[in-house]
């Protein structure tokens, strides 16, 4: 990319060449964050749901005056000589007018959608409304993406995109109870719809197991946020940061030794939070497995605002515990979250683990997972110390 | 680094969405981009990841440009 972006420079200034990015990325900052570290000054364009459709990354595509595609296989060298300096349009026609780029007509689509009842016209309000209105309506744009997949199931880009829009919904306050699991498992509908879809397969991946990742997705943002700071430029500020998962190393081992760790109340002795005062929610990535593959649990501790919950920083950190089934094995099987950086706070906590399935099983299987806690009521309320039992399944297929 | 650099894979199959029907019949429902040298790029838009604002290839209609998709993981 940063390659291209110098290649392209010259022609682009001397007014010979439109260059267009297309992102692939969910985060619309991260990728303000990419072209700002490579100085790309080109505009860029969100695709946070692959509309384009694009099996893979990085693809350019040489389009000439007329709108007509020239090349497919771009290369630097040649760019100047072969479509820069070429002309096209062998019988000397005007190209067409330039249209002006508009917003798509919402409620129309909608109308369309409820009129034709067709899958396409219920997707295509589901893109414009998750391009357009983002996070305002997401909603919406869930339900037109369930409608579009009650007509047919098998629409693995809606299954995707509608993956998007609940992993969007699980970044903001308007969250609902499994937001992230369903996202995963809407990913993984369509990764088994059309395996082939590298696009798709990235997105689990992010959140998934260190022993399936190529690489760590995110572990240039650090780099790239000192890089720009030396030049005496702000950084993008990223209201999703990377964490756990989007920015482990690959790891093709399974060191499961426990050692010396021991549960820390194996008898279960201490209080447990039956007020809920701590929201605690697990995502399984992917969904299933086959025996003796891995799964990456994320779970999510967050204190209930109804009951202006915040955690006790003047204490010992939060843990939390895994007993796996016989033949399960767990890494790490004690976590400690980190504190906040003042006595109460109530952000969320994540913490992620492994987990590899025994050989020769299938099924569902139950784990048990507890967390331990000082957690206090309201501003200057009543602090205690608390246990949550958090169960969870990994399902194992044949 | 970030990939998106590197890893190209191949392309494969029928036509851009926007709209256009490319269910098969009997088969699973399967898009893919795939533009073809010599025909018209189909046309798209989306929004500027920096001010929101719709950006369309038929825009730049006059001028010639170079599409590059890529990805910042």
């Amino acid at each position: 990319m940063p390659a291209w972006n110098q290649e392209v420079e010259e022609y682009v200034r001397d007014g010979r060449l439109v260059v267009l990015g297309i992102a692939q990325e969910q985060h619309p900052q991260r990728n303000r964050l990419f072209t700002q570290w490579h100085e790309i000054d080109w505009p860029v364009l969100h695709d946070p749901i692959n509309l384009m459709q694009v099996t893979g990354v990085p693809i350019e595509v040489a389009i000439d005056e007329q709108g007509i595609v020239r090349a497919t296989r771009v290369k630097a060298e040649t760019l100047e000589q072969d479509f820069i300096n070429k002309t096209f349009s062998a019988d000397g026609a005007k190209p067409s007018e330039p249209v002006k780029a508009k917003r798509p007509d919402l409620a129309a689509l909608r109308r369309a959608a409820e009129q034709a009842r067709s899958a396409d016209a219920w997707r295509e309000l589901g893109d414009a409304l998750v391009l357009w209105e983002g996070v305002a309506k997401v909603d919406d744009a869930i339900e037109a993406y369930r409608q579009a997949i009650g007509i047919r199931p098998d629409d693995g880009d809606a299954h995707f995109r509608l993956g998007v829009c609940y992993r969007m919904r699980y970044e903001t306050e308007g969250r609902q109870p499994a937001d992230f699991q369903t996202a995963v498992d809407h990913w993984t509908s369509a990764r088994t719809i059309n395996p082939n879809q590298y696009i798709w397969r990235r997105r689990i991946e992010q959140y998934g197991p260190r022993l399936t990742k190529p690489y760590p997705f995110y572990d240039w943002v650090q780099t790239a946020r000192s890089e720009i700071e030396e030049r005496a430029e702000k950084p993008i500020e990223l209201n999703t940061l990377p964490t756990g998962s989007e920015l482990a190393q690959p790891d093709r081992g399974f060191d499961a030794g426990a050692g010396d760790v021991a549960s820390p109340d194996p008898e279960g002795r201490v209080f447990r939070d039956t007020q809920k005062m701590i929201l605690a929610e697990v995502t399984v990535v992917p969904p299933h497995v086959k025996a003796g593959e891995t799964v990456r649990v994320h779970v999510s501790l967050r204190p209930n605002a109804a009951r202006k919950a915040h955690w006790n920083n003047e204490a010992e950190p939060l843990r939390l515990w895994i007993d796996p089934p016989a033949g399960f094995e767990v890494q790490p099987r004690l976590l400690n979250a980190p504190q906040g950086d003042r006595p109460e706070t109530a952000e969320p906590r994540r913490l992620e683990f492994e987990v590899r399935a025994a050989t020769g099983v299938s099924g569902t299987f139950k784990l048990n997972a507890y967390a331990l806690y000082y957690v206090c009521e309201d501003a200057g309320g009543t602090c205690m110390f608390l246990r949550q039992d958090i169960p969870f399944s990994v399902t194992v297929d044949k | 680094m970030p990939s998106g650099v590197g890893t190209m894979l191949n392309l494969n199959l029928i036509t851009l969405a926007c709209g256009c029907v490319c269910a098969v019949a009997g088969s699973a429902y399967a898009g893919g981009y795939s533009p073809r040298v010599g025909e018209p790029h189909p046309d798209f838009v989306l929004p500027d990841i920096a001010t929101g604002r719709p950006v369309s290839l038929s825009q730049f209609r006059g001028q010639k440009v170079l599409l590059v998709h890529f990805a910042s993981w």
